[in-house]
C-alpha cells in the first residue's frame, strides 16, 4: 500500500519532528509514502487573502503532479499530512468542481505549464489513512509499549476538519480519540478539541500579526487541557503545534498564570507506543517533553471494538 | 472585533464601503471556519471575510504596520518568485516591517528552535520556477479577470 506525499513547507522547516515521526510511524505500519517531486507550496491562507485564483492555481500545480506519478483511469491518494495544506488542497478541489470559470482558468494556466489535472487526485490526511485505510485494528496490534494511564488531550484543530473534509464529524470528530484509544491511552473529553489556537493571529513562526488575540486563544486551551489533568495536548497541524508551544512563556506573562504542557505530534504518541525510538520520533526537537513514565516495550496493544 | 459577521455583512450590503474595509473585524478573523459549518443557511462567512481581506489589501485600507496584510503580502511575493515558503526569512521580514523591537524580544526562543535543527535560513525553492511562474502569469491574463476577488463563494457543509 503505496500513497504520494505531499509534506507542504512547515514540515520541511519548523514541524520537521512532524515528518520524522510521520515517516517512523508509516514505514513500521508497512505503508509506503512517495513525496511528490517537485511539490510548491499549497498558497495556505495567507495566498487567498491576496488573489484567490492565483492560490488555486499554485494548489492545482500540486494536484497534477500528483496524478502524473499515477498511469490510468483510477484515482489517486494524496496524503497531506500539514491541516493547512490538507483545507487548501480540498477547498481548491471544491472550487474547481463548483464553478466553471475557475475550472476554466486553471485549466488554462496549467496548459500554459505543460500540466493537466483530471480531477482524479483524492486527497487525504494522515489520520484518515490510518483509521479508514490501514485500520485501528492493525495498528492496535502493532502496539508493543501500550500507553497506559496516559491522559491525552486531542486537539483537531481547525482546519482538520473544517469545512471540506469527510472522514470525521466538523463539530464532535472523534477519530483522534479512537486512534488514542487503540493504543492504550485514555483521551480526555473535553469541550475544545476544534477551537481555534489563533495561530494565524501570532502569525505562525515567532510573529505576532494581532498577538493580545493569539495569546488568549492559546491560554484557553492550555488552561483547560491542564484543568482536565491532561499529561500531553497532541495536534495534526504544525501551526497549533508551534503556537501551543512556543508561546507559553508569553502567555503566563500575559496572564499572571503559568500554562506548561507537553504539545506534540499525533504521530510522536503513536511511534512511542509502536516502541520507535524517540529520535526517530524527533522528540528531542520539542522545546517540553515531560511524559508520565511508560510502560516498557514488550506490552501489547488495547483491544479495539470494530 | 469592532463589528460582528452579521454586522458586516448588512452595511456590506448597504454599500458602507469605508467602514467595513476599514474595519479591524475582518483581520482578526483567523480564517477557522466556525462560523460557515455552524451556519444554518451555508452562508460562506469565512470566505466572505478573505474577499473583504483582498479588497482591503488591494485598495491599500489597512492600519499601516498592520502584521496581517504584509505577512500575506511577503508571502505572496516569495512564493510566486521561489515556490516555497521559507518560513525563518519570511518572519524575519515580516518583523522588520512591522515591529522591528519584537525581534529582539523573540530572539532567545528563535535561538531554542535554532538549536533544535526547527529553524533554518536557508532558501527552499523548487526547481521548476519558470513554469510555475508560467501558470501564475497565464491566470494574470485571463480577460477580464476581477484579479484579486476569486471565483465567488462556495457552501462548507456538504462533501468534497
Amino acid at each position: 500500500m503505496d500513497y504520494a506525499y505531499y509534506p507542504g513547507c512547515s514540515l520541511k522547516g519548523s514541524s520537521n519532528a512532524y515528518e520524522e515521526s510521520l515517516l517512523a510511524v508509516f514505514e513500521t505500519l508497512g505503508v509506503g509514502l512517495d513525496e511528490l517531486d517537485d511539490w510548491n507550496c499549497c498558497g495556505a491562507t495567507a495566498y487567498a487573502a491576496v488573489d484567490q485564483t492565483k492560490a488555486f492555481a499554485m494548489a492545482a500545480r500540486n494536484l497534477a503532479l500528483a496524478e502524473e506519478t499515477a498511469a490510468g483511469p483510477g484515482p489517486v491518494d494524496l496524503v497531506a499530512p500539514c491541516a493547512g495544506c490538507y483545507m487548501t488542497l480540498l477547498r481548491t478541489q471544491r472550487y474547481l468542481n463548483k464553478h466553471g470559470s475557475v475550472a476554466d482558468t486553471i485549466e488554462g494556466a496549467l496548459e500554459a505549464g505543460g500540466l493537466r489535472y483530471d480531477g482524479r487526485v483524492r486527497v487525504r490526511h494522515p489520520l484518515d489513512v490510518l483509521v479508514n485505510d490501514i485500520g485501528l485494528e492493525r495498528v492496535a496490534d502493532a502496539v508493543t509499549r501500550p500507553l497506559h494511564g496516559l491522559r491525552v488531550a486531542c486537539y483537531y484543530g481547525c482546519l482538520l476538519v473544517r469545512p471540506f473534509a469527510t472522514f470525521d464529524d466538523q463539530h464532535n470528530p472523534m477519530t483522534l480519540d479512537r486512534l488514542m484509544e487503540a493504543l492504550g491511552a485514555e483521551p480526555i473529553d473535553w469541550p475544545l478539541k476544534t477551537r481555534c489556537c489563533g495561530g494565524s493571529c501570532c502569525g505562525g513562526p515567532l510573529v505576532g500579526t494581532i498577538r493580545e488575540a493569539g495569546l488568549r486563544l492559546i491560554s484557553v486551551l492550555l488552561q483547560e487541557a491542564r484543568r482536565r489533568d491532561a499529561d500531553i495536548l497532541v495536534t495534526a497541524c504544525p501551526l497549533c503545534q508551534f503556537n501551543l508551544e512556543c508561546f507559553q512563556k508569553r502567555v503566563g506573562q500575559e496572564f499572571g498564570e503559568p500554562v506548561e504542557l507537553t504539545v506534540g505530534f499525533f504521530t510522536q504518541i503513536l511511534g512511542l507506543a509502536l516502541g520507535l525510538d524517540e529520535r526517530r520520533l524527533g522528540i528531542q526537537r520539542m522545546l517540553r517533553w515531560q511524559l508520565p513514565e511508560l510502560a516498557p516495550v514488550g506490552g501489547g496493544g488495547a483491544h479495539v471494538c470494530p | 472585533m469592532d463589528y460582528t459577521p452579521r454586522r458586516l455583512i448588512a452595511m456590506t450590503q448597504a454599500g458602507m464601503k469605508d467602514e467595513v474595509l476599514g474595519s479591524f473585524s475582518i483581520w482578526v478573523c483567523a480564517g477557522c471556519y466556525a462560523c460557515t459549518t455552524a451556519c444554518p443557511k451555508e452562508i460562506p462567512i469565512t470566505d466572505m471575510m478573505y474577499a473583504l481581506k483582498r479588497t482591503a489589501i488591494r485598495e491599500g485600507v489597512h492600519p499601516r504596520r498592520f502584521g496581517t496584510p504584509v505577512l500575506a503580502r511577503e508571502f505572496v511575493r516569495s512564493v510566486d518568485r521561489w515556490g516555497r515558503n521559507s518560513e525563518s526569512r519570511l518572519a524575519i521580514s515580516l518583523y522588520l516591517k512591522t515591529h522591528p523591537r519584537l525581534l529582539l524580544q523573540d530572539y532567545p526562543l528563535a535561538e531554542r528552535l535554532r538549536r533544535r535543527g526547527r529553524m533554518r535560513l536557508r532558501r527552499e525553492s523548487i526547481r521548476q520556477r519558470r513554469q510555475l511562474r508560467t501558470i501564475l502569469r497565464a491566470v494574470d491574463a485571463v480577460p477580464d479577470r476581477a484579479p484579486t476577488t476569486g471565483g465567488g463563494p462556495t457552501a462548507g457543509s456538504e462533501g468534497a
